[in-house]
Parts: C-alpha cells; structure tokens; sequence
C-alpha cells in the first residue's frame, strides 16, 4: 500500500468518491468529491489530538469491538498515515484543536471538486461480508458469543481490541472450545444461493492459528463440503487435520444458549454417527459469504456497468473477458465481479491494469462501424425536446443513449455496441444502425420472398448464436429442408415486429425469430426486449388470423446445430400440414389489415413495392 | 412397490428432491429425530434420491412425522421437507400401509365428518356455559358421496392393515437426561 | 376491521368436544370487543393437517375447500380458535391458489354437493386477530389489572407460524410479536430454549412415549428458565401441556404444577373477568392458585 502512495505515476486520493462519470473509452470525464478531512497534512501522527477528544463511537475496522474516538486514523498502517474528524459524530469542541501542537487541524476545510480525465476505469470496490443475523436459528445478534469470521480475525490480530488474544465477547474468558459453521447464508435459497469459495479456506486458515496458538482449545469446523481447490489448499485442508482441527459433515440446525454452562449448544445431524447429536461451544463462528459492497449497485448506474442476480458487477464475459466490463473502458477486478479469495484478486488486478494499458497506449481507438445512429430528420422529431420520452436510454445497457431534458437524443458512438434493441421502440422511429437499416432488412426480406413465399420459412436469426448454431447445423451436416432463409441482425433485439408483419404481407409461409438464450445474450438485455416485444406479436398475429404454427420464437445458442435442424424440420413439415390452400387463404384475409399497418412504410423510398408474379 | 414409486411420481416427488445436498439441517432440528434415531427426515430424501424405495415405508417410520414444519423452514435449498413427507405417507396410504390409529381417525372422519364429536356430558357443558347449540354438521350422504369420489372407504379397508401397528411404540435410544459430550 | 366485527366461528373438534370452556373465554373476551361469532351451519373437520392430511391429500383439501365453500355462502370472514385448523384453511387456500387444475378437479368434486370453493375468504387466527385487528393499544385500554410481572412462558406451537412462506406473520425461529401482547397485560415473557420445539401432541396415538417425551422436555426448559405458567394458542397444545402433566408426573416423577392459559385466559383474567366467567375451574392443572396471588381482589367462587 505504501508503495502505491509513493509511486510518482500513482495518485492516491483516500476519502474521496466519485460523484460522475460523462464521456466513453478514451476520454472518460470523472468528477470526484474529495470530504475533508479536517486535518492537513503537516500532521505528524503524534495522536494526542485523539487523546483529548470525549467522543468514543464503535470502531468499523475493529467489527465494532472496540472503540475509536471522533478524531481518529483508521488503523495503525493506514495509508495515508492521516488522521480524519469524522464530522456525523464530532461535537465541535475543538479539544482537539487546543492539543494539536502543529496546528494542523482546520475546521474551515471543505469538499473539494476534483475533475480527472482519465481514459480508462478499473472497477475494484470489494465486497463485504454478508450479515448473519436473518439466521434467527442461529441467534447472531441474541447471543454474543456467535460471532461472524471478521470478528474472529480482529480478536486474533496482535494489533486488534484484545492484543490478539482470543477472549469471549460476553465475559473475555478464553474460549474451551470454538465452532466454525461454515455456509451461514451461503448456498442456500434463503439467502445468498452462491458460494463464495473462500470461505472455507479461511476457516481452516483461522482454526489452524487458534490450534497452534491455543494447543488446548477444542477446534471443530461444521461443513457440508469442503471447498480447497487452488493450490496448495488441499495439503493445507490436511495439515490442519494434522494439528488436531475437527471436521464435522454437518450442518447446524439451531444454536442455543447451554443451560447450566456458560456455552452455548449447536444441534445437528452427525453424519458419520447418522444421528442427531448436541455439540458444546463456548464461542461459535459463523463463516458467511461475501455480498457486493455498499454501493455497488449505485456505483453501477453512475458507470453504466450492469450487474448480475447477486449484485456484482457483470463480467463482459465470464469465460473470454473476465476483467471487461460490458461496457468499453471500464474494467472490473477483484471481488466486485464475484466473491474470490487473494491470489485471483491480484491477477484480475494485473489482468485489468493490462486492459486498461492496452487503450492508454494508442492514439486512437478502432471502434466497430456497426453502431446506430439517429436519421437526419429526428432532431425535429424526438419526442424529448417537448416531452419527456428517453425509451431509448433505457433499452441501452452501456449507457450510449443520451436525452437530456429539452434536447433530442443522441448517441454516443464509441459506447454504442451494435445490438440494435433502441431501434424498434422509438416511437417516432428516429433511429437506424449502421449496415442494418430498416431499408436493408426489408430489401432481404423481398427478395428472399419475391418468389412462391407461401413455401418459404424466413429465419431472423441473431449473429451471436443463433446464426453460428444455424452454421453449426450446416458444418455437422444436420440435415434440414431447403426451405429456410435466413436474415442475420446483430441481436435479437433489433428486430422491429414490422419486419415481420412485412414477412407475411409478402405472403411468407413461416417466420422463425432466433436469437440468444436468456442468460447468453452478448448485448445483455437484447433478448429480454426481443422476447417481450414476440409474445406481444404473436398474440396480434393469431388474432389478426395468421395460424399460430407460422410464427415461432426460438432461442438457440451457437453449438445448438441439432436444434436448429430440428427447428426448421418441425416447421417445414407444420407448413406442409397446414398447405398452401390455407396459408393462401390465410394471406389473403389478412394482407388488407397488414397493408394498413404498414401504410407508415411507403415513406421509404422502398415502397410501393413493384408487384412481380405470384406476390400480393 | 412399483405402485407406490408410481404414486410418489405423480406428486413429482424424485424431481423435488432433486437439489438436495444432504446437509443434514432437517434431521439436526427435528424433534422426532432428536429422541428416535430410527425417524430421520434426511434419511428418507437419501432414499428417494437412491431409489431405495422399499426402505421407506419399512416400519412404518414415516408416520412419526409430527408436521411441526422446522425442517421445511431451514433447509437451505428451499426443499419443502414436511410436504414431502406427507406425500410419502399419502403413498404409503394408496398401498394400504396405514397404522391403525390412523385408520381409525379416518374412519371416524368418514362415518360422522368430525375426528371426535361431543357426548352428551359435553352438550350439556356447553349449554350450562352459555354457548349456542352447535348446528348441524355435514349431511352423512354429502360426506358419503365425497369419501367415495376420493376413495377414501376402499383405501381403509384394504386387509393389508389390519394388525397394522404403527411403528415401534418404544423409545430407540435412552434418555438424553446424560449431556451429549462430543467424543474422540 | 376490528372492534364490532362478525365472523363465522370455527372452533375445531377439540374445542366442541373437550374444551368447550375454551369457547366460552374466546366469546367472552371478543364480546368486550363487540366482535360477534356465528356458528358455521353444515362444516365438518377441517381436517386436521397432520393425520388426515396423511391419509389423502387430495381428501384433505376437498373437505377443507367445502368448509371455505361455505363459509364463503355467507361472507363472513373465519375466525378460527385452532392452529391446526387455521392452517389447514391457510394451506388449503395457498395451495389451490397455485394449481389451477388442481382447484378444478376439487370444484369438480364439490359441485357433486352443490358448492363451489373460490379464493378470497379471509381466515383469521384469533390470536394473529387480536395482535393486528384489536391491537395492543385497544387491548391494553381494558386491562383493568395487569398481570404484574408474572414470568410466563409463550408456546406458539407448530402451526401458528409455520410455514412462514404461506402464513408470514412473525420470525418463525425468534418471533417477537405476541411476546408484546403479553407484556402489555403486564407479564413478563421468559425467553426459554427451544421455545419453537413442537410440543407433540400430533404424535400422541403414533408414539406415546415420545409425544409425553416431548411436552416433558418444553416444560423442564420452561420451569427451568423460571416460568411460572404456559400460554398457549391451539387447544391441541393446550391439551397436550395441560393434561399431561399428571403422566409426566408418573413417568418421570416430576410435577410441574405449570397452569396452562389459552391466550384468551389470559386476556380475559387482565380484564378483570371472574375465574367462572372464563371456566377456570376446568383446567386439570389447578390455575386458582396463581390468580388468586396475582388478582387477590378477583372472585374465585365458583
């Protein structure tokens, strides 16, 4: 730590936040309050300032177990060594004041505005240790002696409340035997469903140390597996089996205060014994988890970085790119994208701080031409310059639409990531993509059905993995009907219903809309909206009276050849079911109504199309 | 066997044991268990999930069964524990393994709709006490013609429980008057 | 939806035909409230959920649906005075709300009968009643002598709380809601281990050793943190502390001597009612004495 506060490339701004974030990859604008301190920095860490002030409030570093006073330094290797007034609870005495002999304490200080131009964001906000205390079956909270694990390690620690002696929270007696319960919160549905891997190592860290420091204590550890995979973890598992810890194959049910004793009795199920059975504890750990840290979720907004279904900043991708967030520019490292132990922090750490170099190094940044941009007409047309609308800001993950109150949207291209999915729901219809323009897809779709469309199954299928899976069908040698065009977008998303109400205008026999699975979706949010926007069509097309077996919705990801094959089969042979009579018949009822809901489109220069034989 | 293993499949049952991890949270809470080490809920989920299907209606072990719903509340995967034990004792009684108590309860609540109606000591409490009569209850051929829709006389009658005891009435292990040290 | 009220009352096989003092407490606390209780024309067992509920699932939600079916004919929400029976409304209420075709099939069946079973019909436990609708404030405005720090100990039992995720009232594990009832009459709730372990009525016919088991257990716990007496929501609890007491007294040589007070006991003897009014003098464990150390101005004549 103190090498990176003296590093002359390095500024380290402490007790400061960042407040907003404008601009994309490259020139990121950042605005940072930095909260005054009250203490300038002719401090010399004397410490009697600390010694003259009456206010005592819990220590945060110390898990609350011991006090701090309103003027302190956070702990002994802070860094910086700066002592801070914590202004919610300082009365203003100026005992302080009086004592300091440098006279460095300032009252008048106040927050200062910082704006940094930065080309690059790392993510590394931490994660905090998930709280025990909805476990009411485990009474942390009721009974003082159940302690979480970062309690346990500021008892241990030389420099902590107890000099790193292990004494009971309730009477400061050493402890006869200790319980770890490991999965307090973790891999269960109640609460956190996740593991968070180091946990268990942790425990065993910890038992180890108390074994070798307290031959006497009685060590046992609860689990239902033991989680030691990384290296030099399992011969660690065993060294600490060797020393006398006790592994215990069960999971707690309830933990109550011991009648009569002084401890406390943890009920369970011993497997190995197959029996309930009540084991003695003077002090029980609950080894939890880790939850993102405070602020995450708000950090997230500020940055556009999505997050995941446990609030951790969402990886680009989890496999291929670790350390990007979705969004260009920023990175992400450490637990903030996932709970993980210290060994792979510190690789996400080199990882992103290699990404990041990656962009510092250019001059310019080669971006993919692929991104929307808004017709000319649309600044006149934008309903937000008189009313509020910013759909399209909302259906961007990555923050590239902008609608400021009173002026038209606009996007910014180096954000802009190529899905698509702002497109269908302006509802002025104000903004296109580059190479997939409305003009562009409907050029496909006639000439895919300008010939016997009743025969024809037209597929939109996502670039990500919906068409490789349809590639992946053809390289295997799946076999599958002639009768599949197939359109490729960029994301599911971009798919506007008129694309297919055109289809079937045209007389097409089937449409198949394709794209990602759910969780799959290179864009994040596309197939949401894509998913959202089909059901709603399919109901108006089965109520307009287009059968409901011609329109289908499948999401296949790239290594689903087979499902693709089988797709296109199952609707080939549904469109030979069903016959051409009726589908004729079908197309014939309809195409009035369809003509009138695509009336808007003989504003492009496509329309009124040229009839050509055997189309409408 | 095959029956009953057909009846547990209706209810889905192997498919909602599934995501059992045998953490043991439902056996280290259940006051059954505590006291009888032969009745242990994570036993029977470890029997649905082997298959072991004659092993679980032996005995007559699952109507132990109190219902008090504390290992619903704590397993960790959600597993709705109670419900399912009570899905093997309906199993249990679609192939005729019912103790006798239980038939009995269930006849009684066949013939009068009530598990136990008042006599005529009770009746005239209630009236020294002030309380209204107690109105008519349900209709005997309304509770007929429902009990036979469900079934509910032929599986009672079934030969297969008669000198159905229930499980074994005595204690399994002594008293836990002695406090449970941990050993070795 | 409180004071004045009606409701159609249930009150349970126990209650109609053991404990019919019980009954008569609950009328006579409400009736201070102004609540009135209409017996439920044609109603059968609920039926009881841990038994029948074995025997026949689909038996179990049938009867319990045609007793929601007619408590519905007259729109009166349901007052019940038993867990078990409360939570086999609650349940049978949860569960036909999630399965469609399940809810089909039963209505299928009641229709044979001429009734229809449709959700919406409010059933209150009158305990859960008492804490929301009347609430302490009410409660305590009629306390005419409190119970002047009387360390008790408060069985919820099994079915009043559990399971959480259809009745949602208070913690299942550490509930704190009616603890504040009783220490608003002036009692002092004695927080004991365990204080969520079933009391084993349930398992009486199936294993007697272990449902006395059982009771023993909660009431050397209870005595041992300093309890002085048991209150308790379901008659089937009710039953279970209270009369077997003198088969503990047999099979374990010890005698509690613990009165047990169903909740509405307890409220009513706060209020200032007389031991008869409230039909103390059917409890097996003797309760006079203890009223008559709290209360000594009370009228214990029979």
């Amino acid at each position: 730590m103190v090498d990176a506060a003296r590093h002359p490339k390095i500024n380290l701004m402490t007790y400061s936040e960042v407040k907003e974030v404008k601009g994309h990859v490259g020139n990121f604008r950042v605005t940072i309050e930095h909260k005054p301190r009250y203490v300038t920095d002719f401090c010399n860490a004397c410490g009697d300032c600390v010694e003259a002030c009456p206010i005592k409030v819990p220590n945060e570093f110390d898990e609350q177990l011991s006090p701090r006073h309103a003027i302190y330094q956070s702990f002994a290797q802070a860094v910086p060594s700066a002592y801070v007034i914590d202004s919610d609870n300082c009365i203003r005495c100026y005992k302080c004041v009086d004592a300091c002999e440098r006279r460095t304490i300032d009252f008048s200080q106040e927050s200062e505005q910082i704006e940094l131009d930065v080309g690059s964001i790392v993510m590394a906000t931490g994660f905090e240790v998930f709280n025990p205390a909805p476990l009411s079956e485990y009474g942390y909270g009721r009974w003082q002696n159940v302690i979480n694990a970062p309690e346990l390690e500021r008892l241990l620690d030389p420099s902590g409340p107890t000099r790193g002696e292990l004494v009971r929270p309730s009477d400061f007696l050493v402890p006869r035997q200790v319980a770890f319960i490991q999965c307090a919160g973790s891999r269960d549905e109640r609460y956190n469903s996740y593991c968070s891997g180091y946990c268990c190592m942790a425990s065993i860290k910890t038992a180890l140390h108390i074994r070798e420091t307290y031959p006497e204590i009685e060590v046992f550890i609860f689990y239902i597996d033991i989680r030691a995979s990384h290296k030099g973890y399992e011969e660690f598992f065993r060294r600490a089996r060797e020393r006398g810890v006790k592994f215990i194959r069960c999971k707690p049910s309830e933990i109550e205060p011991s009648a009569g004793h002084r401890g406390l009795v943890l009920h369970g199920e011993d497997r190995e014994r197959g029996r309930p059975m009540k084991w003695e504890a003077d002090l029980v750990v609950l080894s939890t988890g880790a939850v993102p840290a405070r602020g995450t979720g708000e950090m997230g907004g500020r940055l556009k970085v999505s997050l995941d279904e446990n609030g951790f900043y969402r990886e680009f991708h989890p496999k291929l790119r670790p350390v990007d967030s979705p969004t260009e520019g920023v990175f992400l490292a450490g637990a903030a994208c996932g709970p993980k132990d210290i060994p792979y922090s510190v690789a996400q750490g080199s990882a992103a701080a290699a990404r990041c170099s990656r962009i510092l190094m250019k001059e310019n940044l080669l971006i993919e031409p692929i991104v929307a941009h808004m017709l000319p007409d649309q600044p006149d047309r934008c309903l937000n310059v008189n009313k509020k609308c910013g759909i399209c800001v909302e259906r961007c993950p990555f923050g590239a639409m902008t609608a400021l109150p009173g002026e038209p949207a606009f996007v910014t291209e180096a954000k802009c990531m190529g899905c698509g999915t702002c497109i269908p729901d302006c509802p002025q219809g104000g903004i296109s993509q580059n190479h997939f323009h409305d003009l562009q897809i409907y050029a496909q779709i006639h000439a895919y059905l300008n010939d016997l469309p009743e025969n024809k199954i037209l597929a939109f299928m996502c670039w990500w993995c919906s068409y490789p899976g349809a590639d992946n069908a053809g390289t295997n040698h799946l076999q599958y009907p002639p009768s599949s065009r197939g359109i490729r977008v960029m994301c599911a998303g971009r798919i506007r219903k008129d694309f297919i109400l055109e289809a079937f205008r045209k007389g097409a026999g089937m449409v198949l809309v394709s794209g990602c699975h759910r969780q799959d979706c290179h864009y994040i949010t596309g197939q949401h909206y894509a998913e959202r926007r089909m059901t709603k069509l399919s109901k108006t097309l089965e109520r307009m009276g287009i059968s409901a077996e011609r329109f289908r919705v499948e999401w296949i990801s790239a290594a689903e050849g087979e499902k693709y094959a089988r797709v296109i089969r199952e609707m080939d042979q549904a469109l030979k079911n069903i016959g051409q009579k009726r589908i004729k018949a079908e197309n014939a009822k309809t195409h009035s109504e369809l003509q009138r809901c695509l009336a808007h489109l003989s504003d492009l220069s496509l329309f009124p199309v040229k009839t050509v034989k055997g189309t409408a | 066997m095959e029956q009953f293993k057909r009846f547990l499949m209706e209810q889905d049952i192997p498919r909602r044991v599934r995501v059992c991890y045998q953490c043991g949270v439902c056996a280290g809470g259940c006051p059954v268990g505590k006291w009888r080490w032969d009745f242990n809920p994570r036993r029977f989920i470890e029997m649905i999930l082997r298959d072991e299907i004659d092993d679980i209606i032996k005995d007559d072990k699952i109507w132990l069964c109190a219902a008090c719903h504390t290992c619903l509340e704590r397993c960790p995967q959600t597993i709705e524990v109670s419900e399912i034990m009570m899905q093997l004792k309906n199993a249990a009684a679609r192939i005729g393994s019912i103790p006798e108590n239980q038939v009995k309860m269930g006849r009684e609540i066949m013939k009068t709709g009530w598990t136990q109606t008042p006599g005529k000591r009770t009746l005239r409490i209630r009236r020294e006490l002030g309380l209204p009569e107690i109105p008519r209850g349900i209709r005997s051929r309304e509770l007929r013609n429902l009990m036979d829709c469900l079934g509910l006389p032929e599986q009672l009658k079934r030969p297969e429980n008669k000198d159905n005891d229930g499980p074994d009435r005595s204690v399994v292990n002594p008293t836990n008057e002695k406090k449970e040290k941990n050993t070795e | 939806m409180g004071e004045g009220s009606s409701f159609n009352l249930y009150s349970g096989c126990s209650i109609r035909t053991r404990l019919p003092h019980l009954e008569r407490t609950t009328r006579t606390v409400f009736e201070k409230f102004g609540i009135q209780l209409f017996e439920l024309e044609g109603a059968s067992c609920c039926p009881e959920p841990v038994g029948m509920k074995g025997l026949n699932q689909e038996a179990w939600l049938t009867l319990s649906a045609r007793n929601l079916a007619l408590a519905h004919t007259n729109s009166l929400p349901l007052m019940t005075l038993c867990s078990g029976c409360c939570n086999t409304f609650l349940e049978t209420e949860h569960i036909l709300d999630q399965g469609p075709s399940l809810r089909r099939r039963i209505n299928h069946t009641l229709k044979k009968i001429g009734l229809q079973y449709s959700p919406g019909l409010m059933v209150e436990h009158f305990a859960r009643f008492i804490f929301e609708k009347i609430g302490l404030n009410r409660l305590t405005s009629r306390v005419t002598d409190t119970w002047k720090g009387l360390p008790v100990a408060l069985h919820h039992g099994c079915h009043f709380l559990r399971p959480s995720h259809i009745i949602d009232f208070d913690d299942p594990e550490n509930p704190t809601k009616l603890e504040q009832l009783i220490s608003g009459l002036g009692a002092e709730v004695v927080d004991y281990p365990r204080k969520m372990l079933c009391c084993g009525f349930p398992i009486q016919t199936t294993d007697t050793d272990l449902s006395l088991r059982l009771v023993y257990e909660k009431l050397k716990l209870m005595k041992t943190y300093g309890a002085r007496a048991v209150i308790v929501l379901c008659p089937s609890c009710y039953l279970q502390f209270d009369l077997m007491q003198r088969s503990i007294e047999r099979k374990f040589g010890v005698s509690f001597q613990l009165p047990v007070f169903y909740l509405t006991e307890f409220i009513g003897l706060a209020f200032g009612l007389a031991p008869s009014d409230l039909c103390l003098n059917f409890h097996r464990v003797e309760a006079l004495s203890i009223v008559r150390e709290i209360f000594p101005g009370i009228d214990t004549a029979n």
